[in-house]
């Protein structure tokens, strides 16, 4: 199911946290959605639920979630780890959640287990822990088996073998023709269980790409190059209009081909001692853009 | 419709729920029981009527009870945050609305209707000190009842989707019923003496226990109910549900 975000708009008082976000989402792929803390992404995705009341729409295959008869099995989300009422039991909260697609009592008790909460059924969910609760949270989202995933920071507190099968599980579920938006703040992961993002800062628009577009096109070195005349071979690049900068015996060259600069080194009788191609982490490249939109900026030591 | 489905599985499953209702019934059954253990005359040797009954075993403490077990519904949701988990389900808001509302106030009447059996199997147990149940009078007084606790909880509700505090949906009814209504006569009783008979939830109690605030009124006629409605009462709440609905529709789940 294709869903676009239309216009989305949220003030509070005289503060703009969202501001004229639009975005789609493509089945079969799980979307990252960055932002800095209080960037608006939980308002974002407040707003594509109607949860939230500000301008613009959200459309699920062309129409409002308000037109479909069964929301559950459009729409699964996770908006927070702690989303339960703490006498109920973990069983009692997905069958009051199964009510409303009519979703059968075995499919809660299939859930249950796979989710890996069948010792803790029974258990009321004020005893959960941050991880149990997240994996509660995240069975209630996918028990109507929902053709759209809107998770907002579904990897808090999960430890990493739990992380790991998140990760499996999002990928699979995508494959199988889903939408997932997953919010994060967990870059690495994202890195790896996201095949697009979108990037946010004070409510704007920053990126919306691919990750490997994103990286590389915000990367400013590509290669690193360690040679026996590191003076001649800089000389040489900047001749040549290359950036390039020095750090210790280390060259860092703005080039995208390692076997050009490989040439070079080799007509000017320049051995080469080391030579990487220095792939830019979504982590470093998420935080260089982002370090001046921050909004609640961490004092130094 | 599945959104009464949900809200029953809502309700039914929280353990305060049946320990509310538990207790309001236990309280009925007490204040009758213990005057007849005591064997104390109950009904001047004749039969007992509703009318006798709901003064003191269900209007003061029984909708104490049901109207926290109200006040809950939204009182819960707005608390654990889980109001967003209601309206990611039910996005249509009057949609869910409906459904809370409607189980909300079923589920309390239903618990009234066990209690008054309850009431009418214990006194007709102990017939040789009640008289027997007087079921001529009992119609009125049984719907006048039911009424005043379903508009008493729609007020609770409303309360509690204007302030989001589960506790204001039960103090301020009561608080209400007992002391700010009287104090405002109090005050301006000299100099309005008609101000009495319009204070929306004493007018309400008083329809309910069957006191006269229209001394020519008869209470006993079924008829009566439907044409002598406390009318600030009912007014009054419903003021405070359009205002609950109309917050509740424009604002943010969060």
């Amino acid at each position: 199911m294709r869903v676009e975000g239309i216009g989305l708009g949220k003030s509070f008082g005289s503060r703009r946290a969202v501001n004229n976000l639009s975005f789609t989402l493509e089945p079969g792929v799980v979307t990252g959605f960055l932002g800095p803390n209080g960037s608006g992404k939980s308002t974002t995705l407040r707003l594509m639920l109607g949860l939230d009341r500000g301008d613009g729409q959200t459309l699920f295959d062309g129409k409002p979630l308000t037109d479909y008869a069964s929301i559950s099995r459009i729409v699964g989300t996770h908006l927070d780890a702690k989303l339960f009422h703490p006498q109920r039991t973990a069983r009692s909260h997905l069958r009051m959640l199964a009510a409303e697609s009519r979703v059968s009592n075995a499919r809660v008790d299939e859930i249950i287990e796979y989710m890996g909460l069948k010792d803790v059924a029974k258990k009321r969910t004020k005893t959960f822990s941050l991880g149990m609760s997240q994996r509660l949270g995240l069975a209630g989202a996918v028990l109507a088996d929902p053709k759209v995933l809107l998770l907002d920071e579904p990897a808090n507190g999960l430890d990493p073998a739990t992380i790991h099968w998140l990760r499996d599980f999002l990928k699979q579920y995508a494959a199988m023709g889903r939408s997932v938006l997953v919010s994060s703040h967990l870059l690495s992961e994202m890195e790896l269980m996201a095949e697009h993002i979108i990037v946010i800062t004070k409510g704007e628009l920053l990126a919306n790409e691919s990750v490997d577009a994103f990286i590389k096109r915000n990367q400013s070195f590509a290669l690193t190059i360690r040679v026996d005349q590191p003076d001649s071979l800089q000389s040489i690049l900047l001749n040549k209009a290359i950036d390039v900068q020095r750090d210790g015996d280390l060259l860092r060259v703005n080039m995208e081909s390692p076997a050009d600069l490989g040439n070079i080194c080799f007509d000017n009788s320049i051995r080469v001692w080391e030579l990487f191609v220095e792939r830019g982490s979504l982590e470093q490249t998420f935080l260089e853009l982002t370090s001046e939109s921050e909004e609640f900026k961490i004092g130094r030591m | 419709m599945s959104v009464l489905l949900y809200e029953w599985r809502r309700i039914s499953t929280l353990r305060s729920t049946w320990i509310l209702s538990g207790l309001a019934l236990a309280q009925a059954l007490l204040i009758l029981i213990l005057p007849l253990a005591l064997s104390v005359e109950f009904t001047k040797n004749t039969s007992t009527t509703l009318n006798e009954l709901i003064p003191i075993t269900i209007v003061p403490i029984f909708i104490i009870f049901m109207s926290t077990i109200v006040a809950a519904a939204f009182g819960h949701d707005y608390r654990h945050g889980t109001i967003r988990t209601s309206l990611s389900l039910f996005p249509n808001r009057i949609e869910l609305l409906f459904g809370r509302v409607t189980i909300a106030l079923v589920f309390t009447a239903l618990v009234y209707i066990v209690t008054i059996v309850a009431l009418i199997l214990t006194i007709s147990a102990w017939s040789s000190v009640t008289g027997g149940f007087d079921w001529t009078t009992f119609p009125p007084a049984f719907i006048r009842t039911l009424l005043y606790m379903t508009i008493y909880n729609l007020g609770v509700l409303a309360i509690v989707m204007l302030t989001r505090i589960q506790a204001l949906g039960i103090v301020v009814p009561l608080m209400m019923t007992l002391a700010v209504e009287g104090i405002i006569t109090l005050i301006l009783s000299s100099r309005y003496p008609w101000i009495s008979d319009y204070m929306p939830y004493s007018q309400g109690f008083n329809w309910a226990i069957g006191a006269s605030y229209e001394s020519s009124f008869d209470y006993t006629s079924i008829s009566t109910v439907f044409t002598s409605i406390p009318l600030s009462y009912v007014v009054f709440n419903a003021v405070l549900c359009i205002l609950a609905v109309l917050v509740f529709q424009r604002r943010d789940a969060s």
